[in-house]
């Protein structure tokens, strides 16, 4: 295990500390003040705003959408009364 | 307590710890850009300076450990891509990985073969290890910063040189 422990001080030695370049620290402030603005009330507001906005217009939509199915449903006899009396037309005049 | 000091008190601690687990410059300074948004966030709990320095090793084990497994887990997909292409590409990317600013080029080589075997130990091996032989701490600030007993941290070392051993034995071999 000795071994061990040579090669790791060899290696501790080879490993020279450097120093942390300054630019970091303008990205880390651009970073947070990112995550700053994304925390503030006047965004969360406008984000539920939207998010009630779009489950509004999916309602909107569906309910669009059932309104169509009805009325097809109920045109539907009709057409067929139309269909009937003309196949019995076509028919009639064989 | 001021965002420039906080930096500048704590970024060669958080930087030479990063480049020890991630061993390139990009990767480490992405790591210090994540752990000093986190300390920024949370600057205002900290009033004892001790109790910072800890957790500035805390959150950058942590943030290091991270962005591995985040990495292998990439390179696990681009190596599956690989399979449909031909060539060597995942030894290419291994040589050129390893880019410390602090090891002089005649010892890069086998720097880079060492902490290629330590990478090979399991998280809380590898940090114990570190922290011990690479960074100089004692088993009582290790057991503070990892959370444990020092008893366990002894134990810790002694598994992870162990390991090492047979790790460096096996990549020799091959």
């Amino acid at each position: 295990m000795q071994e061990i422990d040579n090669i790791l001080d060899q290696t501790k030695k080879q490993i020279k500390r450097v120093e942390a370049p300054d630019y970091i620290l303008t990205r880390v402030r651009q970073e947070f003040e990112n995550l700053k603005e994304v925390a503030t009330p006047k965004f969360i507001w406008s984000a539920v705003f939207a998010t009630m906005l779009l489950l509004l217009l999916n309602i909107y939509v569906i309910g669009q959408n059932r309104t169509y199915t009805i009325s097809e449903t109920e045109i539907n006899p009709e057409m067929e009364e139309i269909m009937a009396s003309s196949s019995n037309q076509l028919y009639g005049d064989e | 307590m001021e965002f420039n000091q906080l930096y500048y008190d704590h970024k060669d601690l958080v930087y030479n710890l990063a480049l020890k687990y991630l061993q390139n410059v990009e990767d480490a300074e992405e790591v210090t850009q994540d752990v000093f948004v986190s300390l920024f966030a949370k600057a205002e709990q900290f009033e004892q300076k001790a109790q910072m320095s800890t957790y500035v090793y805390r959150i950058t084990i942590n943030k290091s450990l991270d962005f591995i497994k985040a990495r292998n887990a990439k390179k696990r997909q681009g190596f599956l891509s690989s399979l449909f292409r031909s060539g060597n590409q995942e030894a290419i990317f291994i040589q050129d990985h390893f880019n410390h600013p602090g090891v002089e080029l005649e010892s890069k080589e086998e720097v880079s073969f060492i902490m290629n075997c330590i990478n090979q130990l399991p998280d809380s091996q590898k940090t114990a290890l570190i922290l011990h032989k690479l960074e100089d701490k004692s088993q009582m600030e290790i057991s503070e910063i990892m959370e444990t007993t020092p008893k366990a941290i002894e134990s810790l070392v002694q598994r992870a040189k162990n390991n090492l051993k047979k790790i460096m034995d096996q990549a020799k071999d091959k």
